[in-house]
C-alpha cells in the first residue's frame, strides 16, 4: 500500500512534467470513467458498501497493486482547493557572476503574490507578485571622481504566466519580472529599471498552506554612476540562485 | 505554525535590511598616504622581490621562481614602509618612513628579526661596501650608520632634505636632496660636491627656464648616478589671467612641471632627457640600453594611467631635450609607482591598486598579485590624478609637503607651500589669502590652470578631509633645553601674536614688512622646508628670524634658540 502511494506521489507528477495538457485531460478522463474502473473494485467496509468507491490500479512492473480512489483525493488533487489564493513568500538567494561592484548577495526578499486557477480544479495557474528585495551594496571607485554604486534596494513586479502544479506536491512557474531599484550616490542616489526571469520548483506542504522552493534565473542589477558629468545608471545581469518559503494567508 | 513562518519572514527581512541598506564611504577614514615611489627591492639572486606596501601597512616578500606573494609583513599606518636594501647576509632592510626605524627581515622565512631606530624621518638606505654596515639617509639632514656587528650608530650632520644615498668605496656617498634636486658627494661626512641636473629650456608657450626640482629617486649608475626628477619653469607666468591648462605637465614639449631623467657621470657631466607622456615619475631603473620608469599618476577623465614607460639609454644628452618614452605596456591594471631589474635582466614594476607585482621576463608577462584588498579613496585619487595637462597636485605638492620651488608670477614670486599638518585649518588659502575654501583653489589651480575637470563636492569633500589627515613630518630630535629656551624667546618676541595655535597660524592676512600682506604661515616641517617666505627671499631659519617681525631683537643666543624652537615644532 505504501509503495503503491509513492508510485502514485511520482508517477503523477511525472506524466504532468513530460505533458501538463495531458495530466489535464488524463484527470478528466479518469473522473469520467470511474464507473468503469468500479468494476475491478470492491467493497471495502460496511459505510463504503452504501456507495461503491471505485479503486485504481498501479503497476510497479512486478504486480498490480489497487488503491481507493478517495486515497488520492482527486477532487482535491490541486491544493489548496478554489480559484483565488494570497500569499506571502519569502526569498533568500546568492547571486553568482558579474564583477564588481556587484557583489554574491545574498539577496533577500518579501513578496506578496495572488494565484489565480485559470480553472477551478486545474492544475494551471497564474500568479501575480509584487516583491522588495535587498541585497548588499559594493562600491567601486575606479578614479577621476567615478564612483559606481551596486543597487540593495528593489522593488520587483513579478508575472507567472506559466505556474502548474505537478500533482500533489509539486508546483513549477516560470515568470518575468520588472519594477525598479535604487542605489546611492554621495550626492544623493538614483532610480534603476529592473529586470527579470525567475523559474521555482516549489514543495507544497501542509494541503498547500504552505511551501518551500527552489528558483533560479537572472537579473539586470542596477549601478549607479557618479561622475563629474552628472549621475547615471548601468544594469548588469546576474544568476540568481536561493529558495524561498512561503504560505498562503487564511 | 503560520506564527512560525510569519517570525522567519520578518526576520529575514529585517536581516536583508540591515545587510543592503549601508552607504559607503568614499575611502577610508585616514587615507593612503601619498605616493613615496621607489618602494620595490629585488634580491641579488633574484629569487625574492620585496615589496613595501604603505598603502595596506605591509611589506610584501614575492617568491619571483614561483611566481606568489609568499609572506605578508604587517605593520600600523604610523609606520609607512619605504625603501629597502639587501644585506650581505640575505636578510633585508626597509626603512620606515614616519616612524623612523629599519626593519630587518629574512625573506625566505618571513621573520621580522629586528626594528632599529635611526632617525625622525629616515628616506633612503644602502649598504656600505667596504664594511657591510647599513647607511641611512634623514629627511632632516642625518647621514646615519649602522654597523654590520651591531653596535653604536653614528650620526653625520649634512643638510636637510636628504632622500636616496648610495653607498661608495673608501667612506664615500652620494645623496640626493629631494626638493631641489641636488647630487651630494659626501667624503669624510663632509660635502665635497654639488651637482644639479642641467637647466632646461622649454619651448611650449612661449620660451621658458626650468630648474631641476623634487628628485624622487636616484639610482647607483655605471657612470655615477641616475635621478629621476621634476623640471619647473622658472619664468614668469600668469596667475588668475592664466589660460586653461597653462600648467602642461605630462608633455615635456609645454608645461611648467615635467618630469625628466639626469645620469650624473663623472667623465662627461650631466645628460638629461625629458620623459614626454608620463606623469609623476617616481622610480626608475636602468638597465645597459634602456631606462624604465614607473608613473605614478591616477587616470583621470582626460588622460589615461601611464604605468611603466621605457626609454632607450641613447636619448640622454647634454640637456633635457624632449624625448618620448618608449614601449609603454599595453594595458596598465594601476598606478605603477616601483621598479626593479633581476640579475636575468627581467622587469619587475610595482602597481598600486590593484597592488601586483608585473613580471615581464621576455616570455610574457605574469602579474602576481599582492594581498591586503582595495585601497580606493577618492580624495588620494584626486590628488595624484593627471589633470588635462598631465600635471597632478603632487607634482608641486610631492608626498603633500612642497617642491621647494618658488614660482615668479605676475602678482609676485610665490613658494608652494605644504599642504601636510591640517590644511583645512589653514583657510583662507594661497599666500595672499584669497582662496576661501578648498572648491576655491581646485576651480582656480586645477581646472583653470592644469585643465582638469571640475571635481564634484563629494570628491572635494573627500579630497579635503584627505588632504587634512596628511601628518606633519616629524621633528627631528633636538635639545631640550635649546627648544625651551626658544620657546620663551618666541613669545617674549612677540611671534605669538600671529603664530598661534596648534599650527601657529591665526589665519590672518599680515604685513610683516617682508613686502606686503600675506597669510601667516603654519610653522610645522620648518626643519624640512627651506626657503622661507612668501617668495622664498629666507634661504634659512635665521634669515627668517632677522627679516622680519622683531626677530632681530634678539641676542644671537635668543635667535640660536629660537632657530632650536622653529625646527623642534
Amino acid at each position: 500500500m505504501v509503495l503503491a502511494r509513492s508510485t502514485a506521489i511520482l508517477l503523477t507528477p511525472l506524466v504532468a512534467v513530460l505533458c501538463p495538457l495531458a495530466a489535464q485531460a488524463q484527470a478528466q478522463a479518469q473522473a469520467q470513467a470511474q464507473p468503469a474502473a468500479s468494476e475491478l473494485s470492491a467493497p471495502r467496509s460496511a459505510a463504503a458498501d452504501a456507495v461503491e468507491l471505485p479503486l485504481r490500479s498501479f503497476s510497479d512492473g512486478v504486480g498490480v497493486e489497487e488503491v481507493a480512489w478517495d486515497d488520492t483525493r482527486l477532487e482535491t488533487h490541486y491544493l489548496p482547493l478554489g480559484a483565488v489564493h494570497f500569499g506571502l513568500q519569502l526569498r533568500v538567494a546568492a547571486l553568482p557572476g558579474g564583477s564588481a561592484p556587484l557583489g554574491l548577495g545574498p539577496v533577500g526578499e518579501l513578496a506578496g503574490f495572488v494565484d489565480v486557477r485559470y480553472r477551478p480544479r486545474g492544475a494551471w495557474r497564474f500568479r501575480l507578485a509584487v516583491a522588495v528585495s535587498l541585497q548588499p551594496s559594493a562600491q567601486i571607485l575606479p578614479g577621476a571622481g567615478v564612483v559606481q554604486r551596486s543597487s540593495p534596494l528593489a522593488l520587483r513586479s513579478r508575472v507567472f504566466p506559466v505556474a502548474f502544479d505537478l500533482g500533489q506536491l509539486l508546483t513549477l512557474r516560470i515568470g518575468v519580472g520588472m519594477g525598479a531599484q535604487w542605489a546611492s550616490l554621495p550626492d544623493g542616489g538614483i532610480w534603476c529599471p529592473m529586470f527579470e526571469n525567475l523559474e521555482e520548483l516549489a514543495l507544497r506542504l501542509f494541503d498547500g498552506l504552505a511551501e518551500v522552493a527552489i528558483s533560479g534565473g537572472v537579473q539586470l542589477t542596477g549601478v549607479a554612476v557618479a561622475n563629474r558629468s552628472g549621475d547615471s545608471c548601468e544594469t548588469h545581469p546576474q544568476a540568481v540562485l536561493g529558495g524561498s518559503i512561503a504560505y498562503m494567508l487564511p | 505554525m503560520r506564527t512560525t513562518v510569519g517570525g522567519i519572514l520578518l526576520l529575514g527581512l529585517g536581516s536583508a535590511l540591515a545587510a543592503g541598506c549601508g552607504d559607503e564611504p568614499l575611502g577610508s577614514a585616514e587615507g593612503p598616504p601619498p605616493v613615496a615611489g621607489g618602494t620595490l627591492l629585488v634580491t641579488d639572486d633574484g629569487r625574492w622581490a620585496i615589496a613595501s606596501d604603505p598603502d595596506r601597512a605591509s611589506i610584501h616578500v614575492v617568491d619571483l621562481e614561483r611566481r606568489e606573494a609568499l609572506h605578508r609583513i604587517e605593520l600600523t599606518a604610523a609606520d609607512e614602509p619605504g625603501r629597502g636594501v639587501e644585506g650581505a647576509d640575505g636578510r633585508v632592510h626597509v626603512v620606515l618612513r614616519r616612524s623612523g626605524e629599519v626593519l630587518t627581515l629574512d625573506p625566505a622565512s618571513g621573520e621580522v628579526r629586528e626594528r632599529r631606530a635611526v632617525c625622525a624621518a629616515p628616506r633612503g638606505i644602502d649598504v656600505e661596501p667596504d664594511t657591510g654596515g647599513l647607511v641611512v639617509a634623514c629627511a632632516e639632514g642625518l647621514l646615519v650608520r649602522l654597523p654590520a656587528s651591531g653596535g653604536d650608530r653614528s650620526v653625520t650632520t649634512l643638510e636637510p632634505d636628504l632622500r636616496d644615498v648610495i653607498a661608495l668605496s673608501g667612506d664615500r656617498f652620494f645623496l640626493s636632496r629631494f626638493q631641489s634636486a641636488e647630487l651630494l658627494l659626501v667624503e669624510g661626512g663632509a660635502i665635497v660636491e654639488r651637482m644639479r641636473p642641467p637647466i632646461a629650456e622649454s619651448i611650449g608657450f612661449g620660451s621658458a627656464t626650468q630648474v631641476p626640482t623634487v628628485a624622487w629617486r636616484t639610482r647607483a649608475h655605471p657612470d655615477g648616478a641616475i635621478m629621476v626628477h621634476q623640471l619647473s619653469t622658472s619664468t614668469q607666468l600668469g596667475t588668475l589671467s592664466v589660460p586653461s591648462g597653462q600648467y602642461y605637465g605630462g608633455d615635456c614639449v609645454t608645461g611648467v612641471v615635467r618630469s625628466a631623467v639626469t645620469v650624473f657621470d663623472a667623465a662627461t657631466g650631466p645628460r638629461s632627457a625629458g620623459i614626454s607622456g608620463a606623469s609623476l615619475v617616481v622610480d626608475l631603473v636602468a638597465d645597459e640600453s634602456e631606462l624604465h620608469f614607473a608613473a605614478a599618476s591616477e587616470p583621470g577623465n582626460l588622460l589615461p594611467l601611464n604605468g611603466v614607460r621605457t626609454m632607450r639609454s641613447s636619448m640622454l644628452a647634454g640637456s633635457p631635450a624632449c624625448n618620448t618614452a618608449i614601449d609603454p605596456y599595453p594595458l596598465s591594471p594601476s598606478a605603477a609607482i616601483a621598479v626593479a631589474l633581476t640579475p636575468s635582466g627581467a622587469r619587475v614594476a610595482q602597481y598600486r591598486d590593484p597592488a601586483l607585482l608585473r613580471v615581464d621576463g621576455g616570455m610574457g608577462v605574469v602579474d602576481i598579485p599582492l594581498p591586503g584588498g582595495r585601497v580606493e579613496h577618492l580624495g588620494y585619487s584626486l590628488f595624484h590624478e593627471a589633470a588635462g595637462s598631465g600635471a597632478t597636485c603632487a607634482s608641486c605638492h610631492p608626498e603633500g609637503g612642497d617642491d621647494g620651488h618658488t614660482w615668479l608670477f605676475d602678482i609676485g614670486a610665490r613658494r608652494t607651500q605644504t599642504l601636510r599638518g591640517g590644511i583645512l585649518q589653514t583657510a583662507p588659502f594661497h599666500w595672499d589669502g584669497e582662496v576661501a575654501d578648498v572648491g576655491a583653489v581646485m576651480q582656480g589651480t586645477f581646472v583653470g590652470r592644469m585643465g582638469g575637470e571640475m571635481p564634484r563636492d563629494y570628491e572635494l569633500e573627500s579630497f579635503g578631509a584627505w588632504m587634512d589627515a596628511l601628518p606633519a613630518l616629524p621633528a627631528p630630535r633636538i635639545d631640550a633645553g635649546s627648544v625651551d629656551r626658544g620657546r620663551a624667546a618666541f613669545e617674549g618676541a612677540g611671534c605669538a601674536d600671529c603664530h598661534t595655535g596648534d599650527r601657529g597660524t591665526n589665519n590672518a592676512t599680515t604685513d610683516v614688512g617682508t613686502g606686503g600682506e600675506f597669510q601667516v604661515p603654519a610653522l610645522e616641517e620648518l626643519a624640512y622646508r627651506a626657503p622661507y617666505l612668501h617668495d622664498g627671499s629666507a634661504g634659512s631659519l635665521a634669515d627668517v628670524i632677522l627679516t622680519h617681525g622683531r626677530g632681530g631683537t634678539l641676542s644671537d643666543g635668543e635667535r640660536t634658540d629660537l632657530e632650536a624652537y622653529l625646527r623642534s615644532r
